[in-house]
Parts: structure tokens; C-alpha cells; sequence
């Protein structure tokens, strides 16, 4: 038995690594001198070599979905890391423990806790997990098993009225984060982690400015990796490395280097693509358009909005923080979910945007009920928008690319 | 004049308290005009004098024997305080009333010992909505408002003139006791405020949202002292101006998407919010 199980997990454990090592080799081919070695190297270490050297050390707290707030794991001396699956391999090792129905996003974070495919997911310390979709919830009660679990209660409306009670809630997780890392929260130590993460949303929001020009200097599906290798990085060295990425991309724009000419511009939308599943992102760039925008939660979604406390205390941080990691958030699993809509219309706008891709994971069904408000939404802005239902295989690449093909000669056609 | 918040609104509230409650000891105007803030007119050193005095003892002024005599001295107090008004609306509030700048700087002082804050309930906002306008009533009517006034007993002293003890002391210790753990306190009952707040739908000056730039991040309505929730939940009208608004434009400065709100003078946009500005105020 332990033997059949220790094949399993070496053949499971070499693929794991191909499949990641493909999208970094993709990614690499295409790079044009973005310098952004840091980025590929974050995600290499993680996913390829499996070491954690990349955290120094600190105790490692596993996050779900772009709720859960960085800064208080920071502030309690954490490493936060994101742990949702993008890989195809371990979706398939969660195939057993899973329905047949759940997204991939579920399956494979529940499969590579199963195998332990990652060093994160046998050394993290607890894992938090919002009340986001119904997976995510269900989830939660499946890796319970395996790493200490706490829920983080997400109210399905966005109630202002009611935020002094979840700004208590979110008491109750640092208290569950001090008890892991052993680490007291205090003012100074959450105001210099808001102010970390702020300076990386700031340096974000510049490199999303280079996104916005006409013609571009940067890739979307690169940007889309920089912004992935957050989530599985030294916050602190991460930012000295995006203002580095960000200089250097100031120097091309100098120099006039841009990518492609005139190319069409896509906006990126619907479940998450977490590394190293960047599947859409890579076939729409082989096919000649950009991805100039990203409204996808394991993008930019995550750093679109900063924190903001209205006054010099703990009490006025942990509120700001609670507001912030619920209601500018466009998951679709808010019940009443406009607060998207009017993000897709203005990002059209901002980003000059041609068409719409909506990637819907198997299994993904917040997104795919949206689909009719977007299409809804698209008429009106008179930009076309195609749906396209995926999950981690790589078997339907083909098809995929004839479809998106045909869309985006459409687009060439207008 | 694209920046007319943050520091050039505490530039003009800081020059206009020196001039309304120390500038009568460097020079004085022969004609005095009334402007519609708190500035008590015991203080007798103000070079300017706020309209409140006449405001509620309107009937002592307008009803005396030698209203012919004194026609002159009164249009320039009635005609000064309603074109300000109807000009400037509540602008008064947020840059020039003397007694709005005494509670900001509480506010600053609290903040910078990080003290705890009152945070109001709905419930706590009506009751304070029926004294405000109890109070205005009892303003506009001329029920003898300064005897209970908070203002006159701080605006004078800090001239160095004293009053009498009464019974209003009680009143601004309690205001100003509450103001420094709530914001602006005194500003949700100003029965001034609330007078100037009955034009607001004629004055020109607006805060305007953009309601497809706006994701409903809630700063606005989290950093407001007067606890405005319509402009955080507005989805569709472009003017967000409420008769609460007391134009400190902390919004604005703090509002981190692209002219999501702006303040705007009749059609011309002159301070809008942006990431830009954000990052400045805030990082």
C-alpha cells in the first residue's frame, strides 16, 4: 500500500513539475526583455524546485480567494501564501476526494494536500478560508483534515450597517494568526504591514498604467505572472522588485520598445487563473491579440484596491482592513453583484478595451451565472464578448485556439 | 487650480480663524459685514462678524424705531449673509467657520494619541437629527439661542474676553467634549449649518460622482465626519450634494478611483479624486 502510494505521488510529483515548468518555459520564450527574473524565479522556487526558500523562514499561513487579508498575516510576522490549486495534475489527484462536479480551483488544492505535491501545503500552518462560493466552503471541511483550518465569515450582501460586527470577526482571526506564529499583533507592526502592501498596490497600479498604453510595453499574460508571483513571495522583496520592473519598463517606453504595433486588446475576465494554469492568457497572445486588462481574481482583483483608515488606531485599521477585503470585492458570490458590472464598463473604458474573454472554470457556476449580466452589458457597450468553458486540461488546447481564433479575427474584422 | 484640497483648505481655515477672532487687533473695517459662520460676535476683536446674532435676533434688528437710520449697516449684514449663502452654501462650514477649525484640531489631537472613537448608530443619528433641527427652530425664531450657544463660550475666551458663567458653559464643555472623540460633533446640530443647509440645492458649488468609476470601497462615507451615506451608495445620479455636506472634501482626497468624486463649481470640475492623489495623502 505505502509503496503503490509512494509511486503514485513520484508520478504525480514529476508531472506537477513539467506542468509548471511548461507555463514557465512558455512564459520565458516570449519574454522581450522585461528583466523579470525575480518573478520567474519566485514561481520556479515554489513550484518547480519545491523549496521555500523564498520565505526566510517565517511561519507560513495558507490564504483562499482575494479576501483574506494579507496585512494582518504580515503584521503577526507571517508569510501569507496563497494555496488555490491552478495545477492540472493535482486536480487529478483530487478527483477521488472531490466531487465530480466541484472546480478545478477545489480539486486541486484538495489534491495536492492529498499527495503533498507542494512543501507549502505540508508546512503552512493554518489555512484560512473565506465563506466565499460554495467550494471554497466545502473545501474548507475537506483540507481540515490536513492543516488547521479557520473560516472567515464573508456576508453573501455587502452591509455597511453590519461592519462593526464583522470588523470583531476579523479579531478573531488575528487571534488565531497570533497563535501560530507566536507573534503579537501591534499598532505599529499592522501599520507598517498596510503600509507594505500599499506601496505594492501603488507599484501595481503603475504597471497596470503601462498596460493602459497604446501600444503597450508589457505582455498581459508577463504582467499577469508578475502579479501571480505576489502571492508566493517575500512581500518586502517583492516590492523592491516590481519599483525595479517598473523602472526598467519606464526605460523602454523611453526607447520606444514596444510589443506588437497594433495589436487587439483583450479584457480578461471570470474565474480565477492561478499560476501555473495561464492557459487563456498565453493561446490569445500566440494568436496576436494582448490581454490588456485582467479582472480576475488571482490578478488583479487581488491588489485593485487599497487600504484606507480613516484614523490612528487599531480599531480604525482592522476596519479599514475588513472594508477592504469586502466591499470593492467583485466575486461574483456577493448576491447582488453590480459593484462588477460597473468595474468591467469603466475598465473597458480605461484600458481601451476590443473584446471580452470570459473564462469559466467546470464546475465554476458564481461565474457562469454573470455570464448573462456581462453579455447584457457588452451589447451595451457594443463589444463583443466570448465565453469559454475550460478547466486545467491542456487536452482542449486546440479547440480553445480555434475558437478564440475565430473571435479574434472578428475583432479584426469590426 | 486643480488643488484646492488637503493643505490649501486648512491654509484658508487657519488665516480666516486668525482674521475672524484676532483680526480686529491689527486693523479695523468702518463698514462691518456678517459672514454665515460661528464666529460669536461677544468677541469683540472679530473683524468680521459672523451673521449668527443677527441670524436669531433678527427681530431686535429689523424691528427697531431707527430701522431707516440703520438701513445701511443692516443691508450690509442681511445682503452679505445671504449672498454668502446662496453663493458659497456650505463651503462656510468646511473652510472658514472658526469653531469647525477648534474641532478639527481636537480631532488631531485625539488622533494623535490614538484614542478610541464614538461611533454613532443609526438611532443615535435621528435623535441628533431632531435636536438639530430643534435647535434650528429655536435659532430662526429667536428663542434666545446664545444663552445655551457653545460657541460663545470658547471663541471669546481664547480672545481673552471673558463671559459671565452661565448655563450655555455647560453646553460647550459637553460639546467639546464630545466633539473631541467624534469628529466635527457640533457640526450634525449647527442650527446655522442646518440654515444654510435649507439652500443647498441653489448654491453652485456640487460633489459629483462618477458612478461607473466609483466600486463602492465605502472610504468616502467611512472618512465623512457628518456619516453621508448617499454618496457611497449612489449608483445612479451624477450630484451627490447633501444639506449635511459641510465641504470638508475629505472624500475627495481620500477617494482612490479616477473622478469618481469631484467638487464642482456649476459645470467646471475644480478638485477631482484620482489613484495619484491617493497614494499622496495616504502613503
Amino acid at each position: 500500500m505505502d509503496i503503490r502510494f509512494n509511486k503514485r505521488k513520484e508520478r504525480f510529483d514529476r508531472n506537477f513539475k513539467r506542468v509548471s515548468n511548461k507555463t514557465l518555459e512558455v512564459l520565458k520564450e516570449n519574454d522581450l526583455e522585461y528583466h523579470m527574473g525575480y518573478f520567474y524565479s519566485c514561481l520556479e522556487n515554489l513550484f518547480v524546485h519545491q523549496s521555500l526558500d523564498s520565505f526566510s523562514g517565517k511561519p507560513i499561513i495558507g490564504t483562499f480567494c482575494a479576501m483574506v487579508p494579507d496585512e494582518l498575516i504580515l503584521a503577526c510576522g507571517g508569510q501569507p501564501v496563497k494555496l488555490c490549486g491552478g495545477n492540472y495534475i493535482a486536480q487529478i489527484a483530487g478527483d477521488e476526494k472531490a466531487p465530480r462536479d466541484s472546480c478545478p480551483v477545489v480539486k486541486s488544492t484538495v489534491g495536492s494536500f492529498e499527495m503533498k505535491l507542494l512543501p507549502v501545503y505540508e508546512e503552512c500552518q493554518l489555512a484560512i478560508v473565506p465563506t466565499s462560493c460554495d467550494g471554497k466552503k466545502k473545501m474548507a471541511e475537506l483540507i481540515a483534515k490536513y492543516v488547521p483550518t479557520v473560516l472567515l465569515h464573508i456576508p453573501a450582501l455587502k452591509d455597511e450597517e453590519k461592519f462593526n460586527d464583522i470588523t470583531g470577526m476579523f479579531y478573531g482571526l488575528i487571534e488565531e494568526i497570533e497563535k501560530r506564529t507566536g507573534q503579537k499583533l501591534t499598532k505599529s507592526s499592522l501599520k507598517k504591514a498596510i503600509k507594505l502592501t500599499t506601496s505594492i498596490n501603488k507599484e501595481v497600479y503603475i504597471l497596470n498604467n503601462y498596460k493602459k498604453m497604446t501600444p503597450s510595453v508589457i505582455s498581459g499574460s508577463h504582467a499577469m505572472a508578475v502579479v501571480n508571483a505576489y502571492q508566493y513571495a517575500d512581500r518586502e522583496v517583492y516590492l523592491d522588485e516590481i519599483k525595479k520592473l517598473n523602472k526598467h519598463l519606464k526605460g523602454k517606453l523611453k526607447q520606444k520598445e514596444f510589443i506588437k504595433k497594433s495589436p487587439k486588446r483583450i479584457l480578461m475576465t471570470g474565474s480565477p487563473m492561478v499560476f501555473p494554469n495561464l492557459k487563456m492568457p498565453l493561446i490569445l497572445e500566440e494568436l496576436g491579440a494582448i490581454v490588456v486588462a485582467d479582472e480576475t481574481c488571482a490578478g488583479d482583483r487581488m491588489l485593485a484596491d487599497p487600504i484606507n483608515y480613516r484614523e490612528n488606531s487599531l480599531d480604525a485599521m482592522v476596519k479599514g482592513i475588513a472594508m477592504k477585503s469586502i466591499l470593492p470585492c467583485s466575486c461574483p458570490t456577493f448576491a447582488y453583484n453590480n459593484d462588477r458590472l460597473f468595474r468591467l464598463k469603466q475598465m473597458v473604458a480605461d484600458f481601451d478595451v476590443d473584446g471580452i474573454v470570459y473564462n469559466v472554470l467546470r464546475g465554476c457556476l458564481p461565474y457562469d451565472f454573470e455570464v448573462r449580466n456581462v453579455e447584457k452589458l457588452s451589447e451595451e457597450l457594443g463589444i463583443p464578448v466570448i465565453r469559454v468553458e475550460t478547466d486545467y486540461n491542456t487536452e482542449d488546447t486546440e479547440q480553445i485556439k480555434i475558437r478564440l481564433e475565430a473571435f479574434t479575427e472578428m475583432l479584426r474584422m469590426k | 487650480m486643480t488643488k484646492l484640497g488637503g493643505k490649501i483648505r486648512w491654509a484658508i481655515m487657519i488665516s480666516a480663524f486668525i482674521l475672524l477672532v484676532y483680526g480686529g487687533r491689527f486693523f479695523t473695517l468702518t463698514n462691518n459685514i456678517a459672514l454665515p459662520v460661528f464666529n460669536c460676535p461677544y468677541n469683540l476683536d472679530a473683524v468680521i462678524e459672523g451673521s449668527c446674532l443677527y441670524i436669531t435676533e433678527w427681530s431686535d434688528y429689523l424691528t427697531s424705531s431707527n430701522i431707516l437710520a440703520d438701513l445701511g449697516k443692516l443691508f450690509l449684514m442681511y445682503g452679505a449673509t445671504a449672498i454668502g449663502i446662496l453663493l458659497f452654501g456650505k463651503l462656510w462650514c468646511g473652510y472658514v467657520c472658526p469653531f469647525g477649525l477648534i474641532q478639527e484640531v481636537l480631532y488631531k489631537i485625539r488622533n494623535f494619541f490614538g484614542l478610541r472613537t464614538i461611533t454613532l448608530t443609526q438611532k443615535h443619528k435621528d435623535y441628533l437629527k431632531v435636536i438639530k433641527y430643534g435647535l434650528l427652530v429655536m435659532f430662526v425664531v429667536g428663542l434666545g439661542f446664545c444663552e445655551i450657544c457653545p460657541v460663545r463660550f470658547v471663541i471669546p475666551p481664547l480672545n481673552g474676553i471673558a463671559t459671565r458663567i452661565e448655563v450655555g458653559i455647560i453646553s460647550s464643555i459637553l460639546v467639546l467634549g464630545i466633539a473631541l472623540f467624534s469628529e466635527r460633533f457640533f457640526c450634525r446640530i449647527c442650527p446655522l449649518g442646518a440654515f444654510i443647509g435649507l439652500f443647498h440645492k441653489i448654491t453652485p458649488w456640487r460633489i459629483k460622482k462618477n458612478c461607473t468609476s466609483c466600486t463602492s470601497c465605502g472610504i468616502c462615507y467611512e472618512v465623512c465626519p457628518m456619516d453621508i451615506k448617499e454618496i457611497y451608495t449612489e449608483r445612479e445620479k451624477e450630484d451627490v450634494t447633501d444639506s449635511d455636506c459641510i465641504f470638508c472634501n475629505k472624500c475627495i482626497e481620500n477617494c482612490p478611483e479616477k473622478e469618481a468624486l469631484s467638487l464642482s463649481f456649476g459645470p467646471h470640475k475644480i478638485y477631482k479624486s484620482s489613484r495619484k492623489k491617493y497614494y499622496k495623502n495616504n502613503l
